[in-house]
């Protein structure tokens, strides 16, 4: 028992240690955004994590700037439950990264219905003063 | 005076329109099966979305036209915005796209995010995200 309690913390320690530090900054920052989009809608956290010029894409394909993504999702009177963030993958090429991921989440609206969401999602993230912010959103529903 | 700088403002060729054309000579070369040039002008950690959810690496771009699972019959895009940051781009257009998949031909109006990246003097594209529109 021990040694596979041993086992395990080596090879999640490993798992760990593989990312780099742009890949568990952008890790972090893509869990950060999705928990503030569907859950706290914080508008200091997002005004932090946006950069300026940001275009966010919705899976209806409207698009908003940095001030109008804001405000919807502040405003947004949805509740989302089970929300589930799968299959990221980052790409990184210098100071530009993609991460991808599945996104999944049950849309509490406020006149009782219920909406199944299942997307893709598709984040640009650019790096500004040594800080990754995201440039661009592109959901894609995958129902 | 007025007349002068109008003339030295269109005489200017910006990046952004450097880029413009970039843009469209990619999407002529989707109908054209113009691979040499689509491993030219793609990033080696390319992942090309499509509205569907399907996600092609550049080997897959570059093979599912060799095997025949896709091809474009047309290409027309419109509307297209062009925000560069420093080495990277947002490029933001609509599409009218007739494409075969697996022998299934179909018209998509789609909407796309692509991000292209500087390399040098050249700029190549990094990602892709279509959306029915």
């Amino acid at each position: 028992m021990k040694a596979i309690i041993t086992f395990l913390f080596l090879f999640g320690a490993v798992a760990v240690n593989a990312q780099t530090k742009d890949e568990k900054e952008l890790t972090e920052k893509t869990y950060l955004l999705s928990h503030t989009v569907f859950g706290t809608k914080d508008s200091l956290t997002l005004e932090k994590l946006l950069a300026k010029t940001v275009s966010y894409g919705h899976s209806h394909g409207n698009l908003q700037t940095r001030d109008e993504m804001i405000k919807g999702v502040v405003h947004n009177q949805s509740n989302y439950t089970d929300t589930a963030v799968s299959s990221i993958k980052i790409f990184i090429e210098d100071e530009t990264a993609i991460v991808r991921y599945l996104f999944k989440a049950n849309e509490n609206k406020k006149d009782g219905s219920v909406t199944n969401l299942n997307f893709s999602m598709m984040l640009v993230w650019i790096k500004e003063k040594g800080t990754w912010k995201l440039m661009g959103r592109q959901a894609v529903s995958v129902q | 005076m007025f007349s002068l700088l109008f003339v030295a403002v269109f005489a200017q060729t910006t990046e952004e329109d450097k880029l413009t054309i970039t843009v469209r000579e990619f999407h002529q070369a989707l109908v054209q099966k113009n691979t040499i040039f689509l491993n030219q002008q793609t990033d080696k950690a390319l992942s090309y979305g499509h509205s569907n959810g399907w996600v092609q690496s550049k080997k897959d771009l570059i093979n599912d036209f060799e095997t025949g699972y896709i091809s474009y019959q047309s290409f027309k895009e419109d509307s297209i915005t062009v925000v560069i940051n420093e080495n990277m781009a947002n490029v933001r257009f609509v599409a009218d796209v007739e494409a075969t998949l697996k022998g299934t031909a179909s018209k998509l109006h789609l909407k796309v995010l692509e991000v292209w990246v500087r390399k040098g003097k050249r700029w190549v594209l990094f990602a892709r995200q279509a959306v029915k529109g």
